[in-house]
């Protein structure tokens, strides 16, 4: 996936951010443009395709990294910090203290209504996102964070505050039952 | 993502496509900016308010404390005057002699003196509490 964010180099972002943590608004406002895409996709899929409450909350969450722009150590990638702090606004907003390590795959298939999506009417993204409804949360979520928010696996396991091997874990399980369930595509194709 | 993240599963690169495209801005970044500033107001602003020190809490509150034990100790002296006056009236009664002392109503007209009194009374004590607050 090509965010806005790969296109900029690392070093254009660290320039940024260090413009920005000297008080730089319009230098913030280059962050906040490079990684807006990624942070409001994150909080929609969380928020189950809500898009105003995700970008509410992708709001608050570009004025908490602002507040709190010195914190950043820089030990991991900014949208790697950006993805955690959406993700622990998320579970502010919705009273929970953490991620479900597990969650009834058939509720979440009531839930969730895909057609969110602009590409939703593409063979492709239709059918990977009615496959997603039948993991359970916290696999969709491992699912999202790698391939589609194009975190690596440690990047994903320190937003979803799990162990390494756990995300991984869940990411071969997603990926057993998305191979079932994607059997018709031919995944050649796609490469 | 790192190299060893990498596969070659064809599963992989057809979640990797699957992905949705990249939102566009839409004022989004306007909006979150506006909104970093009012933070960074909001945050200024609590800067700038001087915390009150502990002991000018208590100081405070040792004043209104002795206030409102002056108040109490008033309005104590002056229900027992009420009382006292009272207990003087029927004891004055009680003893006269030759029944020369009655209770009598005064006539309405002999109260207007104190009304006026108690009027004026009034209004100094409740402009006088209007001054402190």
């Amino acid at each position: 996936m090509q965010f806005d964010a790969a296109a900029q180099s690392q070093a254009q972002i660290a320039g940024w951010l260090a413009r920005a943590r000297q008080g730089d608004r319009l230098a913030f406002a280059r962050l906040v443009q490079s990684h807006q895409s990624r942070v409001r996709l994150q909080l929609r899929r969380l928020t189950q395709g809500d898009a105003a409450l995700a970008d509410d909350l992708a709001q608050e969450t570009f004025v908490q990294a602002w507040l709190h722009l010195n914190d950043f150590r820089g030990d991991a990638r900014l949208a790697t910090w950006l993805h955690r702090i959406a993700l622990t606004r998320f579970l502010q907003h919705v009273r929970r203290p953490q991620l479900p390590l597990e969650w009834n795959a058939d509720e979440a298939s009531e839930v969730h209504e895909p057609g969110h999506d602009p590409r939703a009417a593409e063979g492709l993204t239709r059918d990977v996102e009615r496959a997603l409804q039948a993991l359970s949360e916290i696999q969709r979520l491992a699912v999202v964070h790698c391939f589609h928010l194009d975190l690596s696996h440690a990047e994903a396991a320190q937003v979803l505050g799990l162990p390494l091997g756990t995300l991984k874990s869940h990411l071969d399980r997603a990926k057993s039952r998305l191979r079932e369930l994607l059997g018709a595509w031919n995944p050649e194709s796609a490469t | 993502m790192n190299e060893s993240d990498f596969s070659d599963d064809p599963l992989d690169a057809l979640l990797r496509a699957s992905a949705p495209e990249p939102l566009p801005d839409g004022g989004f970044v306007a909006r979150t900016m506006t909104a970093v500033d009012q933070a960074e107001r909001a945050r200024a602003t609590q800067r700038r308010t001087t915390p009150v020190a502990p002991i000018v809490i208590a100081r405070a509150l040792a004043a209104e404390h002795r206030r409102h034990e002056g108040e109490a100790r008033l309005w104590r002296w002056a229900i027992a005057g009420v009382v006292a006056g009272f207990v003087l009236l029927v004891a004055a009664v009680a003893l006269s002699p030759d029944d020369s002392v009655t209770i009598a109503a005064p006539a309405p007209q002999q109260w207007y003196p104190l009304c006026l009194l108690l009027a004026f009374g009034a209004v100094w004590y409740a402009w006088r509490e209007s001054r402190r607050n």
